[in-house]
This record gives C-alpha cells, structure tokens and sequence, in this order.
C-alpha cells in the first residue's frame, strides 16, 4: 500500500468572528493518491475553501485556530514545519487555483514576469524543473513558454509580454493553472476554477486539467458546488456538509448509489429532462449556527432518517462499498431514482 | 504609447491659453490701480499717462488681451520696477534655483515618503505605525518658514553645522552653467568641494520645504499599500509561493505606487508654492525671493509673471507625472 | 431579520459619528485643542497680561527680555509681551482662516450646485474654470491676486479665498450630480418645485455633512496659508499682531533672541495640528470607509 499523496486526519478548525467562535471545520477526513481528482461539494458555507487552504497553511492564525490536524503530504506532516519549510512547499509541491482570474493576477506584471517569477522560486528548490539553457532566467522562461503551449494558450511568444487586462476570461484561468503547474508540484489544489466562467469555456478548462493530470501524474482536489462538474471532471468525489465530509469514494459509486441522505437530496435537487414543472426538489430546513452547532450529526436536524443515536455524537466514516465510505449510523442502499 | 503621449500633449494646448487668460485678468481687470501698480508709487503724472497708453487702457478688452499674449509668446513679460530689467530676463535667471529646490524636495519627499508609508504599512497598528501617524500629522501641520526658521537656529546658529543661507557661501564661485543647477553642473565639471558645499547649502531648504508633502506621501502609500495587501493577487503570490522579498516589491509595491503616484502630481504645486516661503527664510536666489521683493515694492510685472512661469511649470510637471503613470499602470494608455 | 427596510433617522446618525467620534483619542485631542484656540480667539485680547501691547504699546526699556515669569515668553524688540501679542494674534489668525474657508466653500457651493445641476455647457465651463484655477498653486495665487488688490486685511482674506473654492466646487459638484439622480428630486420636480427651491431645500443640505469635513480639514492649512502671507508682507497693518508678520519681524533677531519666535511659530503649530486632528477624527467617524 503506497504512502497517500495527501492525507487529512481529524482537521478541526475555529474561526474568531464578531458574533463568536465558529466551528467551521469538524473532523474533516480526505485522502488523495496521485492520478485522482477528487472533487470536493458542498453548499456555500460547508467549508470546502478552507479546507484548501488549510493544506498549504493559508489562513492567518488568529482569526483561524487549528483545534486539531493531521495533515500530511506523502508521509510529511505539513503541520509540524515551520514557515519557511512551509513557504518551500507552496508552488514547487503543492500548486493553487483560485476562483476569479480578473482579480487573482498582479494588474502591473507582465503575464511572462509572473510565470518566470513562479519558475525561478520552484527552480531553487528543485533545479531540475528547468530545462537546459544559458542561465537560469532563460531555462525559466523556456519552461513559462512551454507551460503556456501546454494550456493552450495561442501564440505564446507574443502573450508573454501582455498584461493580464489584455487576456479573456479563459485565458486568465490558464495563465493561472500555468503558474499552478509550472513548479511540478505533486498536489494541485484548485478552489472553484471554472465558476467565473463561461459553460464553453468550462468545458475547455476542465479538459485541459484532466490532461494535466495525466501528463504529469498529479494528484488534484477541484472545490466546487457544481455536480455536473464533478460527474465530468473527477474520478473520485467527497461530500462536505457543515464542515463534515460526509461520503466519499469514487465518483461513479456515490453519484448511482449515494448514500447519504444529505447526498441524495442533492441528487434529487439536480432537474432533469423528466422533472415536471413545479417539480423541484429542494431541502427543508437550514445549514445549522456554526457557533452553536448541533453535538452529533450536523445534518441530524434536517434528515428524515435521524435517530438519538445520530444526535449524541459525530458519526464516523464507514465503509459502504469498494473505496466508497459514508459518515452515517442509517445509510441509504438503494440506488437513486435517477443518475 | 505615442498616442498617449501626443493625446496628453494636445490637452496641453487649451490649458495654457486658459493660465494667460486668468494672469491677464488678474494684471488688468481686478479693482486696483494697474497703471499705478505698473508704474510704481513715485511716478509723475506724465509717466503714469504714456505707461496708460502704451498698456493701450482705451482699448477694448480682447484687443489688451491679444496684445499681452503677443507680448507673452515674444517674451515680453513686462519690465521690474526694482531691478529695471525685463521680467523674462530675472525669471530666466531666477527659475534654475527654484528648479533646483523643487526636485531636491520632490526627492526627499518621494524617496522617503514611499518607503516610510510601506513599512508602516506592514508594522500596521503597532507602536511605530501609531507614533509615525501623530508624528505625520505634526509634520503636516507645522508651517514651512517655521520650520525653516527652527532648522536654521538649531542647526545653523546652535550647532554651527550647516550654512546658514543662500546656496554658496560668498567666496566660493559657481561652477559654469550648464543646466543652472549647481549641484549638477559642479558634478559635471568635477568640482566635488563646490558639490559638497552646495548639496549642504541645499539640505536644510529642501528638508523645510518637503516635510508636509512627505508626510502625505507617506499616509498615502500606507493606506494604499494597505489596501493591496487585502488583494486576491497577494494571495495567490503567496499561495505560489514567491519569495518574500518579490511579494513586496513586484506585487504590494509596485501596485500600492501607481495609486500614490496621482497624488504626487498635486504635491508638486504645493512645493512650488511653498517655494516662496522656504526661499525667502534661506534667502535662496529662486522665484519665489524674486517675487516676495517684488511685492514688498508694489511691482506687479514680477509677480505676474512669477505666477505665470510657476503655472506653466505646474502644468509640464503634471504631464510627466501622467506620462509616468502610463509607464507603470498599463491600463491608463488606453483611457 | 426585519421585514422592512428602515433608514435611519438622521439624530440617530449624528449620535452614531459622534460614537465613532469619542473612540478616537486624536480626535478627542484635536478637539479640545480646537476648542482652547477658539476660546483665545475670542477671549484672548482679554486674558492677555499686556493688552496694551496689542493695541501697539511700545516701552523701549523692555527690549528684548528673555522669558521670565513676568514675561513667560519673553519681550521683542519693541519691549512688548510676545505672549499677549500671541494670544492676540490668535483672534486674526482665526479670524481670517473662518473667513477664507467660509467664503471659499461658499463660492465653490455655489459654483459646484450650478455646474452639477444644469449641466451641460455651464457644466463644461464652469469646471474648465475650476480646473484653471488649479494650475496656478494656491499660495502663488493668492499673492498674485493680493498684489493686484492691494494691502489690507480684507484684501488678504479676499485673495486667499479666489484661490481656495475650487475643491468645494467639485466636492459639490459631485455630490449634485449624484443627488440629482435620487427619487427624490424626482418626485418634487413632479410636484413642480423650480430648480433654485430643489437644489436649495432638497439636494444641498445633503450635502452639508462632507462640506463640513471639508472645511475642518481645510481650517489649518487655510491659518498657514494666511500666516504665510503675513510672513511676507502681506495683509494687515502693525500694530495688529498676526502670527506670520510677528514670526517675520522676528527674524531679524535670530539667534540672540530666538524667543521672539517661538511664540507665534509655536501657536502657528499647535492651532494648526488641533484642527487637522479634528478634521481628520470628523472625516473618519462621519465617513466610516475611510482611511486606516
């Protein structure tokens, strides 16, 4: 059994806010290997964005406070390293997308400064990234032009000395996965690449990320609140409810056979050709007060299904089928109505 | 980038008929005496009558007005009563100290201006940030001849180590005027004693005349830099994990300036206006002494055309500073 | 959550920046600093140990005393008392800062409603005109048109002021343009109120609250630039003492009597660093976006 790329134990995290300490993230568990893309759903709110950021160490400590994590990458426990240990890991081991591309690019750089930027800090950690060239800042600019190639970015020689206001959309979220890949890192992390997108050019970009992963062996967890991306893009799934993963396993598994009741409400909540008018299916009840939140299952409130049992602690997560586990005591066997 | 250059260039046009419409309408139409003003308090009636009509007093207003701009664009700016020369000619030998003065405020004032707002800007809401903000405040709020005033009792009389006044002491000679700058022209032609000598005859003047601007400069950048730091590229530079020290200059820096930048601009005419102070605190041979005399003896011509000099100046400064902008912040080439 | 959207009343905002207001300690400073300069403006003259040397009172045998307790801040040349003749300074500086700021926002008022309101060509012009008068820096300006309207302190305060509306005019400007879009307008306008009553009864006294930070903010640079031109000989008439014409005289005297000076410097300094405290702790409770 080889070492998980990434492994999340037992992550708790307490945001400070006006109103109070929230319990923003309750023992989330998430395991990666090379070669998956796992995609991470939930509503807004469920905590899927800072459960990414908390892997490269992100968030500002006050206001966050880490009650407990394990998290490791291959076998390193990221928690027990110091800043600058931290700081070698981010771009060269562990790559980020962030949502918007309009506001996630440096406005007075240039699009081939940024990347060449990204390059030289990977190359001083791990030269080998740069292919041979008279120095450096050449190999390093090779390799920012080859990337851009490999994103599919037209006429590459000319777009490096754009701005990012001169690029679409699209293209702005490539230069962004370029600068996400340019360090070949092992773990791509990509919080919601697509949402600020056109569906056309969703598609293009999902693609693309695909063949990323197949070229350079990754490991990906793509964050995102859209089902019909995941059913598409990922080959393993992990449902987040309240700062819970509550299912997980391989995408075809929880999308014909979901498991969880929270699962197969949102499965029941995607229309289809079939869904007659006024046929929504929607959810009773509200994502519970972080600051005050249930003792047990977190969905306990809202679900049919609950029972004392579920109310008086958080349920572990259990095997369900082949690689598939669910964190619930009245799972569902059934096959849902439709796929 | 051409195109942006010559577009601000032509803007020019409109604003500078607009400057010699307002000097003219302030040397002839505001209540007041302009013959009077013109020709001085000891003039006899028959100098008072020929200056009349040589200012063509009869004539309709246009017809003065195209005669001043005539006269302006000729070079004519009108004759001192103190110095009995042309205005154009004490202006032309005026502008180079005040020149001098301003740029070596502006350096101050930017140079340590914008380091200063950034690093208060990552020490935000400790110690040194609140104390610099009170210390800011004071430095805006303390007017420049006094503090001149301050500088030259402390440092000049006190303590004996800078010179007093003026910009060489009386027996050292300038250096031949290539660009009117001593200090530049002394480094030209390799005189460093003359250099060293005026570089400390221009400290205090330029300290005086920059600590306000500077000050703002300084608030600026550290509500600017500020305000970047809470931006998604910051994070996303961080999160790629770029060096520290490329994190502050390429991504926080470098945006946190172009939004100072504007503001500089304005500074600019503030420091040409405080020449005038600072200039007669350190009897400094600039425009400004120049038109203080002028005033103190009722003649108007010179300060006229001090104002009109200093206007123009305001104007081209402001223009490099556009100019500067476009260089930095590329969206702005194409507005 | 409330069903109804609800505004709130406008003491309840008043209350709410004066909250703000109190949090600050510079703000709170700056006020009371603001508070003992206008006290001394208006009472200074009376409380000044030597009124006599206000009114111009001159006693030769005093020449240049250092401080003392009899004279805290010392004698000038003329023998008199520099700290009455600061205090009594301080009602003319005052004064003259009320008067370029007021007249100066009264113009651009005016000014900036017309241009915002009508639009148009007067719009065009009257902003080129704002915009001109920006080219030429203030203080040269303002000695420019002080020049040309000769001495006195009238003339002084007059000529300060021509160069001192611009930044109302567009402050107001803005502030119309933005008002004149509110349901508001439009709704009286249906009612057939004329122009002058809108922009007088309806768009202008919303705008009241950043004019009035405007000119808190602009009441210290507007004392430095009188006493600017006080240091150059511009504006009142000796006897009456004025900060800038006492620091300039004082001059002369340096370094042997350097105490000549520190009284009006130092007034200068501490009535213009209480003012911009205040203009600064106003703007930054009635505009809670600002700054920091």
């Amino acid at each position: 059994m080889t070492v998980p790329l990434l492994d999340i134990r037992n992550l708790h995290l307490a945001m400070r806010s006006f109103e109070g300490e929230a319990h923003v993230l309750n023992g989330v568990e998430l395991c990666v290997n090379r070669g998956e893309i796992w995609g991470l759903v939930g509503e807004s709110g469920c905590g899927k964005s800072l459960t990414g950021l908390s892997i490269s160490r992100l968030l500002p400590e006050p206001p966050a406070r880490y009650i407990s994590a394990e998290i490791t990458l291959e076998g390193r426990d990221l928690r027990a390293l110091s800043p600058r240990e931290m700081q070698a890991l981010r771009g060269k081991r562990i790559g980020m997308i962030f949502q918007d591309p309009t506001t996630n690019l440096n406005p007075t750089a240039r699009i081939g400064t940024q990347l060449v930027d990204v390059a030289l800090a990977a190359a001083r950690h791990d030269p080998t990234i740069l292919p041979p060239a008279r120095s450096r800042r050449a190999g390093a600019r090779a390799l920012a032009l080859d990337m851009m190639r490999q994103v599919g970015i037209p006429d590459p020689e000319a777009r490096m000395m754009s701005y990012p206001h001169e690029f679409s959309g699209g293209m702005r979220q490539r230069v962004l996965i370029a600068m996400a890949l340019i360090g070949r890192p092992d773990l791509l992390i990509a919080d919601e690449p697509t949402t600020a997108l056109d569906v056309s050019v969703q598609a293009q970009i999902l693609t693309l990320l695909k063949a990323m992963v197949a070229e350079h062996d990754l490991g990906v967890i793509l964050i995102t609140h859209n089902l019909g991306v995941v059913a598409q893009t990922c080959s393993h799934v992990a449902v987040m409810y309240a700062g819970n993963v509550v299912e997980r396993g391989p995408v075809r598994q929880v999308i014909e056979r979901p498991a969880h009741p929270y699962t197969r409400a949102l499965m029941a909540a995607i229309p289809t050709r079939d869904t007659p008018r006024g046929g929504l299916q929607g959810l009773e009840g509200t994502v519970p007060d972080l600051i005050q939140p249930p003792p047990g299952c977190r969905f306990a409130p809202r679900c049919t299904r609950a029972t004392e049992a579920c109310r008086a602690a958080v349920p572990p997560l259990t095997p369900q089928g082949p690689g598939h586990e669910v964190a619930c005591l009245h799972p569902v066997t059934e096959d849902a109505p439709h796929v | 980038m051409i195109t942006f250059i010559l577009r601000r260039l032509l803007m020019l046009v409109p604003v500078l008929v607009g400057l010699t419409v307002i000097m003219f309408a302030i040397a002839r139409l505001l209540p007041g005496d302009p013959v009077g003003l013109a020709a001085g308090p000891n003039a006899t009636a028959a100098e008072r009558a020929a200056l009349a009509a040589e200012f063509g007093l009869d004539r309709p207003v246009w017809e003065q007005y195209g005669t001043y701009v005539a006269g302006l664009v000729q070079g004519d700016f009108g004759t001192s009563l103190l110095t009995r020369r042309p205005v154009a000619a004490d202006l032309a030998a005026y502008l180079p100290a005040t020149l001098e003065l301003v740029l070596a405020a502006m350096l101050l004032a930017v140079g340590l201006g914008i380091p200063l707002g950034l690093l208060t800007a990552l020490w935000r809401n400790r110690w040194p940030d609140y104390l610099s903000q009170v210390l800011a405040i004071g430095a805006i709020s303390m007017p420049r001849f006094f503090l001149g005033l301050l500088l030259q009792l402390c440092f000049a009389m006190w303590l004996n180590w800078l010179p007093l006044a003026g910009r060489l002491p009386i027996i050292v000679f300038p250096p031949d005027p290539i660009t009117g700058f001593i200090t530049i022209d002394a480094a030209l032609t390799g005189q460093w004693d003359v250099l060293r000598t005026a570089l400390l005859h221009l400290l205090m003047p330029a300290l005086a005349l920059s600590l306000s601007p500077l000050a703002t400069i300084m608030r600026m950048m550290r509500s600017s830099t500020i305000e970047v730091m809470g931006q998604d590229y910051v994070m996303t530079a961080r999160a790629l994990g770029l060096p520290r020290h490329l994190i502050l200059t390429r991504t926080i820096a470098r945006n946190a300036v172009s939004a100072t930048l504007t503001v500089i601009g304005l500074y600019f005419g503030w420091l040409l206006g405080g020449t005038v102070l600072v200039e007669t605190v350190f009897d400094w041979p600039g425009l400004g002494l120049y038109a203080t005399k002028a005033i103190l003896s009722q003649d108007m011509m010179p300060v006229i055309g001090v104002a009109l000099v200093i206007g123009l100046l305001f104007v081209f400064a402001n223009l490099l500073i556009d100019l500067a902008y476009g260089l930095i912040n590329p969206k702005v080439r194409y507005s | 959550m409330t069903d109804a959207v609800s505004v709130p009343p406008r003491p309840d905002r008043l209350a709410r920046a004066l909250f703000r207001f109190r949090q600050s300690r510079l703000s709170v400073i700056g006020a009371v600093m603001v508070a003992v300069v206008l006290l001394l403006a208006v009472f200074g003259p009376m409380i000044a140990p030597y009124p006599q040397d206000i009114a111009g009172a001159v006693s030769t045998a005093e020449r240049f005393q250092p401080p003392s307790l009899a004279h805290p801040l010392g004698t000038n040349e003329l023998g008199q008392d520099v700290l009455s003749l600061t205090l009594g300074g301080t009602r003319v500086s005052v004064l003259a800062g009320f008067g370029v700021v007021l007249i100066g926002a009264a113009i651009g008022t005016l000014v900036g409603a017309v241009a915002g309101y009508v639009g148009g060509w007067t719009d065009e012009a009257l902003m080129r005109l704002t915009d001109l008068t920006l080219t030429i820096p203030g203080l040269i300006l303002a000695m420019a048109i002080a020049a040309a309207l000769g001495p006195g302190f009238q003339n002084m305060v007059l000529a300060i002021s021509l160069s001192w509306w611009p930044g109302y005019a567009r402050l107001v400007r803005g502030e119309v343009l933005a008002a004149r879009e509110e349901v508001y307008v439009t709704a009286a306008r249906a009612l057939g109120a004329g122009p002058g009553r809108i922009l007088f009864r309806h768009v202008l006294p919303n705008c009241v609250s950043p004019i009035i930070v405007k000119m808190s903010l602009d009441m210290g640079f507007a004392i430095l630039t009188v006493a600017g031109l006080g240091f150059i000989g511009i504006g009142v008439r000796p006897p009456t003492p004025e900060w800038g014409t006492l620091l300039s005289t004082s001059r002369a005297y340096m370094p042997d009597y350097w105490w000549t000076a520190m009284g009006p410097g130092l007034a200068m300094f501490i009535a213009v660093f209480g003012f911009n405290l205040l203009g600064d702790g106003l703007r930054d409770s009635l505009d809670p976006k600002g700054r920091r």
